[in-house]
């Protein structure tokens, strides 16, 4: 057979692309097997899953998927409860975040008024140094201002400064100011302009960000383990479930509540991979 | 150009749209940053006696640097893991852009593959780490493996056994790593015009010359703020260890310690644990400070006109 990608490539070329098509073969075989196994034992009984953890099942267990909604229940709390949690918890704040991140960086960088330079350069120097020394007191803040446990906890993502502000402020940077003036001509006042004019416009960067900060939210269960340990989503749910209580859990549930857990961010990748992987840049081209 | 709230008297409207696109962003800044990283410095420089009452002093960085000299399974292993880890990651960093550019290139089945390489950011990570822990384990293929290589009398825990656990843990991050950050690296070469690429290929170059000679300059901001980025967060360097050996078996990373040690002590804001967290926590800020100077300073040294 022959390979048409390859035909004007010199033999060295064909080595290297040959042995780079192997290994990226490689490893996207084994980030799909993470998914075919969690499948085949989600399909396992419990006892299966000890004794074979690498078998396929005798019969499929489809009922795993139903028992999941009403058996699945760590922290005494339903399935469908995490599920709530789990939406909530990804939506608000990434939907939040981004809109008030994306108007932060909008008036900062169209208009001209005291201190608006420094968000861009105070945003720098967040997404530059991390600080180490601010875990304790973080939590001791949440604590005291009663957010453990609390479903108001989501007002800590609405932010708007550090990496997140440099991609829009990149973008509002470059984008003509003449689309404005337009509708200012047309009688529109500063909330139009915004929301009906410059707004759509970053629309597919803005759904690219909204996505990954959703993704990476949906499947986030370190700061929900430690702040919300009542409130669990599904991932907390599943750590609970397994981590907590690993010597006693009925793995055939585990691995559908993890299955199950997955459906919403394939999906959504499925659909819009191709806007979120071309939609997004850190940092210029040199001319 | 942009609009401005000065003309000949002030736009009070305008005064008002720009207040109320920054005031709830401001205000989140200045409690949850500049608050908390406040509190955070001046929490290292006290500790609660047992009647509550602040007792100020250094003595949680000397109980660090104590720890530190003698201790020789706690935060001293933690820092050794956690460098080790980051030197894992400067090796991971270029290889990404590898892999970028073949996507970038097209390589057969290309679309395929940025799928699937981005399966493990979209799968959950205790998902992944499940069955990595499954693959792992004793009655798993890989740990028969190493029992047949090093010809042990008994099939090993390879994550319950500190000769391989450190190992283990570092190859889940690289395997999961192995793509690198497609997204930046993506989005970077999908701005260099094709021209350029078309007009190096006439001229016969090959894709070594490609890479290195026309589109890693071309894209230096990215690469360089990136690479800052990496520097600034060594101390965060850390494979999946909470959720795969919690910290056992000698396997602690910085990152990891910290993050157990206030989940161990939450319900108690006024743990002595917290203040010793803030202390090692500036003083590893420090550190990382000076390193992100010293890399600007670099970059600028090396290379001219580095402008992010």
């Amino acid at each position: 057979m022959k390979i048409k990608f390859l035909d004007r490539k010199s033999t060295a070329e064909k080595i290297i692309y040959t042995i780079i098509f192997i290994l990226f073969t490689a490893f996207a075989l084994s980030y799909l097997y993470i998914f075919f196994w969690g499948v085949v034992a989600s399909l396992k009984t419990h006892d299966e899953n000890i004794m074979k953890p690498f078998a396929f099942p005798e019969v499929a267990q489809w009922k795993n998927f139903i028992e999941v909604f009403t058996l699945f229940t760590p922290n005494k709390t339903s399935f469908l409860e995490m599920t709530f949690n789990s939406i909530y918890f990804s939506v608000v704040p990434a939907a939040g975040g981004i809109l008030l991140c994306a108007m932060l960086s909008y008036v900062t960088t169209k208009y001209n008024f005291f201190g608006a330079k420094a968000y861009y350069y105070v945003s720098f120097v967040v997404m530059l140094l991390p600080i180490y020394s601010s875990g304790g007191a973080m939590y001791k803040l949440i604590y005291n201002l009663g957010l453990i446990n609390n479903y108001l906890f989501v007002v800590t993502a609405f932010g708007g400064l550090g990496a997140m502000y440099m991609y829009f402020a990149a973008f509002f940077k470059n984008l003509s100011w003449s689309y404005a003036e337009a509708a200012y001509i047309d009688g529109a006042n500063d909330w139009q302009v915004f929301f009906r004019v410059m707004l759509p416009q970053s629309m597919t960067m803005l759904g690219a960000l909204f996505l990954l900060s959703w993704m990476g939210a949906w499947n986030s269960y370190d700061a929900q383990l430690l702040y919300l340990p009542k409130l669990p989503t599904l991932s907390v749910g599943i750590y609970l479930f397994d981590f907590d209580m690993k010597y006693y859990v009925r793995r055939d549930l585990l691995f559908a509540a993890c299955m199950v857990s997955s459906i919403p961010t394939l999906i959504v990748f499925i659909c819009f991979n191709n806007i979120m992987m071309s939609n997004i840049s850190l940092g210029g081209i040199k001319e | 150009m942009s609009a401005s709230i000065q003309g000949k008297k002030t736009n009070w409207a305008r005064v008002f749209f720009i207040i109320s696109f920054i005031i709830l962003p401001t205000i989140n800044f200045l409690i949850f940053y500049v608050y908390v990283n406040f509190d955070g410095i001046l929490m290292a420089f006290y500790r609660y006696d047992t009647q509550l009452n602040k007792q100020w002093g250094f003595e949680n960085f000397t109980m660090f640097f104590d720890d530190l000299l003698h201790q020789s399974n706690g935060i001293r292993l933690a820092f050794i893991n956690t460098f080790k880890t980051f030197l894992i990651q400067l090796v991971i960093f270029p290889w990404g852009i590898v892999v970028s550019y073949f996507l970038y290139k097209k390589i057969p089945l290309y679309k395929e593959f940025r799928i699937l390489f981005f399966l493990p950011s979209i799968i959950n990570g205790i998902i992944t780490v499940i069955v990595y822990k499954n693959f792992v384990s004793v009655e798993g293929p890989i740990a028969r493996l190493v029992q047949n290589m090093l010809d042990l009398q008994e099939v090993p825990d390879l994550l319950g056994d500190p000769r391989f656990a450190n190992t283990f843990v570092w190859i889940h991050m690289l395997w999961l790593s192995f793509p690198g950050d497609m997204i930046i690296w993506g989005g970077s070469f999908a701005r260099i015009p094709d021209g350029v690429i078309e007009s190096a290929r006439i001229d016969g170059v090959n894709w070594v010359t490609e890479l290195v000679k026309i589109i890693l300059p071309m894209i230096w901001p990215t690469f360089a703020l990136k690479a800052i980025m990496l520097i600034s967060a060594v101390f965060g360097s850390s494979g999946a260890v909470f959720l795969l050996t919690n910290g056992d078996y000698d396997t602690m990373t910085f990152s990891a310690w910290q993050y157990i040690q206030i989940r161990n002590n939450a319900n108690n804001p006024n743990s002595v644990v917290y203040n010793y967290v803030s202390a090692i926590g500036i003083l590893v800020t420090l550190v990382s400070m000076v390193l992100v100077v010293l890399g600007k300073w670099a970059e600028n040294k090396l290379f001219k006109d580095v402008d992010y």
